[in-house]
């Protein structure tokens, strides 16, 4: 019986194809499995922001300028309930040192609900609707992070900014890896002249201080230019300097594969060039490219926390994880309002996620290693 | 009365009679001989620091009573005689900013003459006296005599004529005279009297010149050196330092861009502490052995030994460096926002946080591009009753409340309240909050909404939408066009923040780009506007930076003949404030014509205001004494300049 | 070795006039001048400016050429070592630069160190205990650096220096050895100071190093010399260490190489946050001021130091593993 068995799993390892016995080694990496489903969760939470986020971005709480944010409760003076509830803030202004306290108020208590009717908003600019995936009964207020200078809630733009900014990673190593692709491929195939060419413009532009690169981009971004514009044209210039890593993945491989026999044979029947770059060697590769590309998201999202930061990146009113990152960059939040760091929680979070799930990548891609 | 002649004497008995409101001000007498018969004291014997007493000793500097001049500006401390030592530790945000709470402390002292800091009299400094022709056109200086620079060379009015001669009318140097020392487009003609005195004679009134003319005098003796005309050799000696001409060197020495930071070591000045050490992270100020004022005991000033100016990168260390403690006053890079901070730590830090007036009479006020580019919005923008509208829509209370504490005033964008000319009405007119009257008033433009019901429509049919421009320094500008913009969105006008870098923001500027253009109301007080009155007339900030209608300025400018006519009240407008500015301050004319100009910008709303003068943070080292309390923080005012920081001095 | 050395200097030089010439367009990119930005300088603080005083600053400092004659003027000089006069400091760009190299190439170089440090047993550690807690752990740790945001970590743990442990915050000595001579105690005070950039820019270096490192090791440890010798009993920590570890050090030194502009972007946004006296916050503000000789002056020198970093993990490659050279 035992046997038997072991034949099948024998014959399904011989038979299996490349992505199934990736899958299967990518499976024995429990921390990218982990971060895989973190990400996804975070992915789908940043598509259905309006729906996830019981607020709109922009609406301003009127006196929660600065709330802290609240703790959910699942016990009160009736006792444990399975229906969890916020206390309602209370605040007052401190005249003499203009500090603004924050008293939680334990007579009264919202009760949260799931799927409840709150602002309505359009999804995807398609669906109109108002149900939110939880909110607080009519009057009350949740706010799981606080609220900003402006009294609006933290959560629900942290949510807001995730689809911007996570956004930005893929859109931008898309562009990545249209370049890295193409100049990685052709100079690891043709080799020669144009291989050193392109080598040579690499080192440019890795040797090039990055930092200076991206504000003499961003800063020429005419002022008039709206907000979505600027949005692609920022990802187009962090992926103009994040190409030359895909690039040297993609030549080393094709260069160690170029001479293999597969290709003699292809060229040998007549096949065109092009045909056995795009047939023939990219998908021999493809998988260490996604490996790659894993490791290059996470790399977008920091260098667009970081145009913020020099003041030359997206701006506010925009809603991004750098935008909300540097507003909170100042002595006064650190000390009186420390949760608007959150954000950046959820950078760490991202990235760290992205890096595990690309290491596993990785340990997958040849599967063939083990 | 022919000749306004003011005499060191009546100066005195002004300052006097102004600053008794408050006891702990310090008063300033013109000359020795002016105190002594002010007060009926007199000072016998002079003293010195020991530092210098020391020096003295060892034959490296005459003795203090030859330091001092012959006619020694006499101060009475705010609150005591000090004792001598110590050092002011100052902290900047970058090293070449001009917008640092030292050089205000160390270089506002080497002027002719100072304002006072109530921003309403002029004090006698190193001119003891001067005296203003009739029609306001020649200028007469009589300067202190025995005066010597920092490095014990006398200073004369040879220092003025070398200033005049040698770079005013130098093209090589000034290849054009600001328009401050050229008013109606001739330069100004300066003629020496004799060694002390002087007299500038302008081609139209020019009533500004006094409180604006800052130190119209070059240390000759150190910069012959470097000038063609007084060494043949000039060029060579710049080549062997790097440079290709004369003046290039030259002007390393002498800056003529006066708004950057002196970093030259050594070079002589008349101010109290002079720059003795470059270094990357800071600069030293030490006491100038031949400052030219003394206390009413006859003690030299200044009491404090040095000045330290520490350069830090951001204002965020500015801030951390201040809640520390390792600043003895700072105010520059603090914000209203951080005062709880601020606050929070003064027993650590051993300071104590101040709120100080502010001069903005707007913390932010917006000016629509009355000749936009697109027809229709320029007919939108100048008609009147949409920028009344927009401002009926500003919940200015609400601004007030989320942003500043309920410490700024709700009002209208105009000249500060204690403007001789201001008007209450003025603060309030159009400044409440009514939607209602808001949305009748852009009804009455025709300016119907969509279908939905969210915004309004252009006569043209496309949605009703606007970029407000803003440069984030001087305050929380991003939040307040964010609040601003969600309130005309209230009203169906779809507003967007723009946030700029400072170079484009003037690029635009001068491209006639831009919807709604915005900035902080400063220079709205009685002496600033006159001398300046950019605010109050279009393109409603510095040409150079432009708010809106910029071709109406180049119209005016080119004398009609670039630019665009703007209309007859504009040109009015323009006229008013020539007038204004040839008419002597304190007259009858004078506060007439400039309520005119205020009437006209206010009731034609074509600024709009939001909050204005919100306080200012200030902090203080306890051990800091002779320092006001209370104050007003700005440009106007030189900064802390007029809080006569040679008299400031430490407890311990 | 000495042909292969011979011919990368040969590629050195089109590659040097590139870059200077990106530099140079880099510069001139954003729209306005110094000169624009010097005005709303005076704008902000409320000081007077007219027409004037422009044209005169615009004649006095040449600008208004075209582009191409702007270049050539400026790099005819950069080639004899003049790097022209920054407009914002009035100074010749060398001495302001010459000031601050010194210490970003020793704080980058401390980054570096610290960065091998943290990463080599990480590396090696999660190579040879691959998917076991202790490996997500330290792969945890040294993950941490390069997803949290370098400024905003420099500020809250600038603050907490601040607050908490009273330390003076802000620059490289503490306020008795700012105006002090360079002395020991000097040096050792600013090693003190030193800690938290250098903790900074290198934990955001670490993954890329422990990634290198544990693959290469992965590879080297299924090889065949392994097996054997682990067949025949050889210790395993000795075996792993003698061996593999060595070989896997190989490639190390190229990503070394590669890393060095991380490290000063790196090095950049941490010093303005931390107001070091580095290269990064004066580039940062010439490059916002527009001062255009002093950034371009520190753009080209900085990717004159890439190159030859790079050039020399070459050439340090080549050393250590002769199959290179004949590539």
């Amino acid at each position: 019986m035992t046997s038997i068995k072991k034949t099948d799993q024998e014959k399904e390892f011989e038979f299996a194809s490349q992505w199934q016995l990736i899958w299967r080694s990518f499976r024995q990496h429990r921390a990218a499995m982990i971060c895989g489903i973190i990400i996804g969760v975070m992915y789908l939470s940043a598509i259905f922001a309006p729906f996830v986020a019981p607020y709109d971005p922009q609406y301003r709480h009127r006196g929660f300028v600065y709330a802290p944010p609240q703790r959910v409760h699942f016990s009160g003076d009736a006792g444990f309930s399975i229906r969890p509830h916020v206390y309602r803030l209370t605040s007052e202004l401190d005249m003499d040192t203009f500090e603004r306290r924050y008293a939680v108020d334990t007579d009264v208590s919202y009760p949260l609900y799931f799927l409840v009717r709150g602002q309505p908003y359009k999804l995807w600019g398609l669906f109109r609707t108002d149900i939110r995936l939880f909110g607080t009964s009519e009057g009350g207020h949740v706010f799981l992070f606080g609220t900003d200078g402006l009294g609006r809630d933290l959560f629900t733009r942290v949510i807001h900014g995730g689809t911007i900014s996570m956004s930005i990673g893929l859109v931008g190593v898309f562009f990545s890896f249209v370049f890295g692709l193409m100049f990685g491929g052709v100079s690891g195939y043709f080799g020669g002249k144009v291989d050193e060419a392109i080598q040579r413009m690499i080192e440019i532009l890795r040797s090039f201080p990055r930092i200076p690169l991206w504000m003499a981009f961003s800063a020429a971004l005419p002022g008039d230019w709206s907000p979505i514009r600027i949005y692609f044209s920022i990802t187009l210039i962090l992926s103009l300097v994040g190409w030359t890593e895909l690039a040297r993945v993609t030549r080393g491989k094709v260069l160690s594969l170029k001479n293999e026999d597969f290709v003699m044979a292809a060229r040998i029947s007549g096949t065109s060039e092009f045909v056995i770059i795009a047939r023939h060697l990219i998908p021999s590769f493809i998988s260490h490219i996604i490996a790659a590309i894993t490791l290059a998201i996470p790399q977008m999202i920091l260098a667009e926390t970081a145009l913020s930061f020099l003041g030359v990146g997206l701006r506010p009113p925009v809603v991004s994880w750098g935008v909300l990152l540097q507003t909170a960059q100042n002595v006064h939040t650190v000390a009186m309002a420390p949760w608007l760091m959150i954000p950046g929680v959820f950078v760490i979070i991202y990235v760290m996620a992205f890096n595990f799930l690309g290491d596993g990548f990785r340990d997958a891609a040849d599967p063939y290693a083990n | 009365m022919n000749a306004r002649k003011i005499l060191s004497l009546v100066s005195v008995l002004l300052l006097l009679f102004g600053a008794s409101a408050s006891a702990a001000e310090p008063e300033v007498f013109a000359t020795l001989a002016a105190f002594e018969e002010a007060t009926g004291e007199s000072i016998v014997t002079f003293n010195e620091a020991p530092s210098l007493a020391e020096r003295v000793a060892q034959g490296e500097l005459p003795p203090v009573e030859e330091r001092i001049s012959s006619e020694p500006l006499v101060l009475r401390p705010a609150d005591a005689v000090g004792r001598y030592g110590g050092s002011l530790e100052t902290i900047a945000v970058t090293a070449t900013s001009n917008a640092a709470d030292a050089v205000n402390i160390v270089e506002y002292g080497q002027q002719l003459v100072t304002m006072t800091h109530d921003l309403e009299g002029l004090t006698p400094n190193l001119a003891k006296a001067w005296d203003m022709s009739d029609d306001l056109t020649v200028l007469t200086v009589e300067l202190r005599a025995g005066v010597r620079w920092s490095d014990g060379a006398p200073f004369t009015t040879d220092d003025v004529m070398f200033w005049y001669e040698d770079i005013i009318l130098n093209a090589e140097l000034t290849p054009v005279v600001p328009v401050n020392w050229a008013p109606g487009g001739e330069t100004v003609h300066v003629e020496k009297i004799d060694d002390y005195t002087v007299s500038f004679e302008f081609a139209v009134p020019h009533p500004t010149i006094v409180s604006a003319m800052g130190l119209p005098a070059a240390p000759r003796h150190f910069l012959e050196e470097y000038h063609i005309d007084y060494n043949p050799g000039a060029d060579d000696l710049a080549g062997e330092r790097g440079f290709d001409e004369w003046w290039q060197l030259f002007n390393y020495y002498y800056q003529i861009e006066t708004n950057q930071v002196r970093r030259i070591e050594d070079y002589p000045a008349l101010s109290a502490w002079v720059l003795t050490e470059v270094a990357q992270t800071y600069y030293v100020y030490e006491r100038n052995p031949f400052f030219w004022k003394i206390d009413s005991e006859g003690n030299q000033l200044p009491y404090i030994d040095e000045v330290i100016r520490t350069t830090v990168e951001n204002d965020e260390v500015y801030m951390l460096k201040v809640m520390s403690g390792e600043a003895d006053i700072a105010a520059f890079s603090l914000q209203l926002q951080g005062y709880p901070v601020l606050r929070r730590n003064e027993e650590s830090g051993g300071y104590r946080t101040m709120l100080w007036g502010s001069i903005f009479g707007s913390d932010l006020y917006l000016v629509p591009n009355y000749t936009h580019k697109d027809e229709v919005l320029r007919e939108i923008f100048n008609d009147l009753r949409f920028r009344q509208a927009l401002s009926l829509a500003i919940d200015r209370d609400e601004i007030n409340e989320i942003l500043y504490f309920g410490q700024a005033i709700p009002r209208q964008a105009t000249a500060l309240p204690i403007t001789s000319f201001y008007e209450d009405w003025m603060g309030e007119h159009y400044a409440q909050f009514d939607l209602d009257r808001a949305n009748e008033l852009l009804d009455d433009m025709g300016l119907a909404w969509n279908s939905d019901g969210t915004y309004r429509l252009r006569p043209d049919g496309r949605p009703l939408s606007v970029s407000i421009d803003y440069v984030l320094l001087e305050g929380p500008k991003d939040r307040l066009t964010e609040l601003v913009a969600e309130y005309w969105g209230n009203v169906g006008v779809l507003a967007t923040p723009q946030s700029l870098e400072r170079s484009l923001y003037q690029q635009r500027g001068l491209a006639n780009e831009g919807d709604f253009r915005t900035w902080h109301l400063d220079w709205s007080s009685d002496a600033s506007m006159h001398r300046l009155p950019h605010r109050y007339r279009p393109p409603w900030h510095n040409p150079l930076v432009v708010a809106g209608g910029k071709p109406w300025w180049d119209w005016y400018e080119s004398q009609g003949t670039h630019g665009e006519e703007p209309p007859e009240v504009i040109q009015h407008l323009f006229e008013v404030v020539d007038q204004w500015q040839q008419t002597g301050r304190g007259t009858e004319e004078y506060e007439r014509l400039g309520r005119e100009i205020l009437t006209v910008n206010v009731e034609n709303l074509f600024k709009i205001g939001t909050v204005g003068l919100s306080p200012k943070p200030v902090v203080k080292t306890l051990r800091l004494a002779n320092m006001a309390d209370e104050g007003i923080f700005g440009s106007d005012t030189a900064f802390f300049g007029p809080y006569l920081p040679e008299q400031w001095y430490f407890t311990d | 070795m000495a042909r292969f050395v011979f011919r990368r200097l040969l590629t050195l030089i089109p590659t040097l006039l590139v870059i200077s010439i990106i530099s140079f367009i880099v510069i001139q990119l954003p729209p306005g001048d110094w000169l624009s930005t010097y005005v709303m300088q005076l704008a902000q603080s409320g000081t007077l400016v007219d027409q004037a005083e422009l044209l005169a600053l615009e004649r006095r400092y040449a600008m208004g050429q075209p582009m191409h004659i702007q270049y050539f003027r400026w790099i005819s000089r950069v080639v004899r070592g003049d790097f022209g006069m920054s407009f914002e400091y009035g100074q010749p760009v060398r001495e302001l630069i010459q000031e601050r190299l010194l210490l970003t190439v020793f704080i980058s170089f401390c980054s570096l160190i610290f960065s091998w440090v943290v990463a080599f047993p990480i590396g090696i550690y999660s190579a040879v205990k691959q998917h076991s807690m202790g490996d997500y752990a330290a792969t945890f740790v040294g993950f941490l650096g390069l997803s949290t945001p370098n400024f905003m970590i420099a500020l809250v743990l600038m603050y907490v220096a601040m607050q908490h442990f009273g330390l003076s915050v802000g620059g490289l000595f503490s306020p008795e050895y700012v105006r002090a001579p360079w002395s020991a105690a000097r040096f050792f005070d600013m090693l003190k100071n030193l800690w938290l950039p250098v903790i900074i820019v290198g934990t955001s270096g670490t993954a890329t190093l422990i990634r290198v490192l544990r693959n290469n090791l992965l590879d080297e440890l299924q090889k065949q010399y392994v097996v054997t010798a682990r067949a025949k009993g050889v210790h395993a920590v000795r075996l792993t260490l003698k061996y593999p570890v060595r070989m896997a050090l190989i490639p190390f030194v190229s990503v070394a190489g590669w890393q060095l502009p991380e490290l000063v972007s790196g090095e950049m946004i941490t010093a303005v946050v931390l107001s070091l006296p580095t290269t990064g916050p004066l580039l940062l503000s010439a490059l916002l001021a527009q001062d255009m000789y002093l950034a371009g002056g520190f753009i080209l020198l900085l990717a004159v130091l890439m190159v030859i970093g790079t050039l020399l993990s070459d050439i340090l490659l080549a050393l250590v593993d002769p199959r290179i050279r004949y590539e």
